[in-house]
């Protein structure tokens, strides 16, 4: 097969299950499996090297590197994942309304996204932050507030569609409500390609709350984030660059699991082969 | 381009509003940042002299006509005008971002036309990998790798910056690797598509040479959508430089935006926000004549007729 | 004299990936002579274009050979390194493709795309420019039509600026694969008539594709007839009456009221 791909073949969908996998069990069961109490601190023996004791080494504030990571994943995670039910929370409604009205309340909703959707979405989130304050929860609303337009523009186009079917439009000839016809008809047709959608996207939901507590704008310290233990880190990079070096490659992990799972979601749901020379 | 003045409206009230609405008297907070004791007497009679009793519309208004003549208003933090501190930090995060959108257009090019045409299964892994990984890790960790190889193991550089131009090469790097990988994956599905095309095929009957097919038919079908994914490009280049400055200690929009958010300096913000409105106008302007441009076709096409023998 | 063939197509059998059991098209074979017309009919659907396309080996995916040939003068063609494979598209065989509408660039003016054949046929741009000029007064094509684009024309002209590139080519095996679809039947006869001026003028081979059994029988004294991906009848045009004919045929002439 000349098409041979890391992501196009199982092999990549099965590297994102594996890792997304993996992360999962350390974020439900991390604190438990931690060699160390990730909040302990110990000053006497800060910023060491790699040892059997601590595998990863200690922090400026001699707190296990391991452990801090470990117990961090549920929080980074769950906070990637509490982002994305926020944007699911304000883009859904909005899309479904703009699409099954129509007329000038769709329009305006769609200016309105038009609007949001002029700014880069990490600026947006940083200004919403200034005016809220710094913290993850303002990071949280800061990141759902810049992303929810494009994915109220893609509930938009994927309701149109459904609706457009001939079954939807015979049942609304029959005279079925709103309501039910969303429950019914609507939601069965868009939600698949839509969590398809939010698996890629909690890739890069992932990356900007990392990146936002890395500014220090985000979670903030001792929280133990992965984006927020770089921030801390951060004065000590020329003594111990592997204190920045590891939270960042879990996230560059998980964000590739992520990425992985979705693109082989979606090449599974879409297998044409491109033509070649 | 009709549309243009309804979004710029919408913009300004966003930006309007979004301070408006922030819990909290302004006049308050500001005399007591300045540790001034006062009276409610004079909180009304302050109130009174910013205008902050009239109605929220004609405020709006009031405000808007300011803005139209440059006045935005002072920082708390510094006291100078926000004009003046956007003149000072502009010139910085323009140029790192027009090198990193030149650079990555560069690379990405060279990427996605190496990932379409290839028939190495090896070299197409690779780029398929490269690709995925680029994607996949933050700026800011690629920055960090960058200032790691260069500047702690191999001392080429100093942490610190020097002040020279080069100190300008790692941000820019950095910005453009992961937009690039992002533009070439891009160029490359869009080359694919249009490889079966129709007319493609004709090409390929005629016994066109396929750098003169890459060159011409190819090239000439993919760079409208291109050039408006730059437009985006740009902006979202000029989002990443909050990271990449902050990294690299350079004092560009970035670093003044971040600064606000920890002085909660509105007025700041406010401008930052509605300054990157306005350049995402003017790059999809410039983007849309380009387009004009390129696509002589369809210049015509609305008044066109079908010729007749 | 004993013919030896022109162009040779050997056992052509093609699968969808993955599928081998239900060959798309299955042991195609069939040979021209010099300047022959052959005709090749048959329904919507049962493998006409996809052996034109494997002809000239430019298949898209799914779909991939499984086996066969396709020589031309003594080369296989699906053996030969891409650069050969290059000389040979265009003069020595070109396909008109289906749907003029789509083939044509939708950018670049037809000039552009008539001016780029000095590359392939090797000469200096004023003598492909006078080429040109004499080409599309045989195409009956006015030469305004140069500076224009494909959606100024319309589809006749369009298939006739197809034919125009045909006559800079000349191809010695030119594969018209349906070249009058879509067109009224004034314009079809039009398109008709400049292609046997082409391929008089070119003293080209031609495998002419159609589903239209009219069409085949003014332009092809020769006749293959395809159902499901195997040639199922070969005949002469003067034989086609009804009796002794294969099945799918006598669909074909029942349906075109011809015989």
């Amino acid at each position: 097969m000349k098409l041979l791909s890391l992501r196009a073949t199982p092999l990549g969908l099965n590297t994102g299950i594996i890792l997304i996998g993996c992360l999962l069990l350390i974020a439900f069961f991390g604190e438990n499996l931690a060699p160390h109490d990730p909040n302990k601190m110990d000053l006497v023996r800060r910023l060491e090297g790699m040892s059997w004791t601590y595998p990863l080494g200690t922090d400026h504030l001699g707190r296990d590197v391991l452990s801090r990571l470990m117990s961090g994943t549920l929080l980074s995670l769950g906070s990637a994942v509490m982002t994305a039910v926020t944007i699911l929370f304000i883009a859904l409604p909005i899309g479904l309304i703009s699409a099954m009205l129509g007329g000038w309340v769709n329009h305006l909703l769609m200016r309105i996204t038009d609007i949001f959707l002029a700014f880069p979405m990490i600026i947006f989130s940083l200004v919403i932050i200034g005016f809220l304050g710094a913290s993850l929860n303002s990071a949280i609303i800061g990141v759902a507030l810049a992303w929810w337009p494009s994915l109220a523009r893609l509930v938009h186009t994927l309701t149109t569609d459904a609706l457009s079917k001939d079954f939807v439009l015979a049942s609304r000839q029959c005279g079925i409500g709103p309501v039910k016809l969303v429950i019914r008809h609507i939601l069965p047709q868009i939600l698949p390609p839509l969590f398809v959608v939010m698996s890629l996207e909690m890739a890069s939901i992932l990356l900007v709350l990392s990146s936002l507590s890395f500014l220090g704008i985000g979670a903030q310290p001792p929280e133990a984030e992965w984006g927020a233990m770089l921030n801390e880190a951060r004065p000590f990079f020329t003594e111990r660059p592997g204190l920045l070096l590891a939270p960042g490659l879990l996230i560059s992990l998980a964000v590739m699991g992520f990425n992985l799972l979705g693109e082989g979601i979606r090449h599974k749901l879409d297998n044409r082969s491109p033509f070649r020379w | 381009m009709a549309t243009a003045i309804p979004t710029l409206l919408g913009m300004s009230m966003l930006g309007f509003f979004m301070v408006a609405l922030t819990p909290g008297d302004p006049v308050e907070m500001e005399l007591r940042r300045l540790g001034v004791i006062f009276t409610p007497d004079q909180v009304v009679a302050l109130r009174q002299e910013y205008g902050l009793d009239q109605p929220i519309f004609k405020r709006y208004l009031d405000w808007l006509i300011r803005l139209l003549h440059l006045d935005m208003g002072q920082s708390i933090a510094s006291g100078r005008s926000v004009l003046e501190e956007f003149k000072t930090h502009l010139p910085l995060t323009l140029t790192l971002a027009s090198l990193s959108l030149a650079l990555s257009i560069l690379l990405s090019v060279l990427f996605g036309i190496t990932a379409a045409l290839t028939r190495s299964k090896v070299l197409e892994s690779f780029v398929q990998f490269f690709s995925i990984f680029m994607v996949s890790i933050p700026s800011f960790w690629l920055a960090l790798l960058l200032l790691f190889i260069f500047a702690l193991s191999l001392e080429w550089i100093s942490l610190l910056g020097s002040g020279a131009w080069y100190d300008l090469v790692l941000p820019v790097l950095t910005l453009s690797l992961g937009s690039a990988a992002t533009m070439g994956r891009l160029i490359r599905d869009r080359i694919l598509a249009v490889m079966s095309e129709d007319y493609i095929r004709l090409a390929i009957a005629k016994g066109l040479p396929p750098t003169l097919i890459l060159r011409r038919h190819i090239m000439k079908s993919i760079l409208p959508p291109l050039v408006t994914n730059w437009a985006v490009t740009f902006g979202a280049l000029l989002g990443g430089s909050v990271i990449v400055e902050n990294i690299f200690n350079l004092p560009g929009l970035g670093q003044m935006a971040l600064q606000a958010v920890f002085e909660r300096d509105f007025a700041i913000l406010q401008a930052y926000l509605l300054f990157m409105g306005l350049i995402f106008f003017v790059s999809n302007f410039i983007a849309d004549l380009l387009n004009y441009w390129l696509t002589p076709h369809f210049r015509e096409q609305n008044n066109s007729q079908m010729a007749t023998k | 004299m004993v013919d030896s063939p022109l162009f040779k197509l050997d056992h052509l059998t093609i699968c969808q990936q993955g599928n081998d059991h239900k060959p798309i098209i299955d042991d195609v074979s069939f040979s021209l002579t010099q300047g022959q017309r052959l005709g090749l009919i048959g329904r919507s659907g049962c493998g006409k274009s996809v052996t034109s396309h494997a002809i000239m080996d430019i298949l898209r995916p799914p779909l991939i050979r499984k086996q066969g040939q396709a020589v031309l003068q003594g080369q296989d063609i699906f053996t030969l390194p891409d650069m050969e494979k290059r000389r040979i598209r265009g003069q020595g065989i070109f396909c008109i493709f289906q749907s003029p509408g789509s083939a044509l660039h939708p950018a670049l003016t037809i000039q552009q795309q008539m001016m780029e054949l000095s590359t392939v046929i090797e000469q200096s741009p004023t003598t492909v420019t006078n080429a040109i000029e004499y080409a599309f007064d045989r195409m009956q094509l006015p030469l305004r039509c140069l500076t224009q684009y494909p959606h100024h024309l319309s589809g006749g002209m369009k298939q006739r600026v197809l034919m125009a590139m045909a006559l800079l080519l000349k191809p010695r095996f030119l594969i018209a694969d349906e070249p009058t679809t879509g067109l009224d039947v004034l314009t079809e006869r039009d398109v008709i008539d400049t292609m046997e001026i082409m391929l008089e003028e070119t003293q080209a081979a031609c495998l002419f594709i159609s589903h239209d059994i009219r069409i085949v029988k003014r332009v092809c004294p020769d006749l293959l007839v395809m159902q499901d991906g195997k040639i199922v009848d070969r005949c002469t045009r003067d034989e086609l009456t009804y009796r002794d004919r294969a099945e799918t045929t006598r669909e074909i002439i029942d349906a075109m009221k011809v015989a």
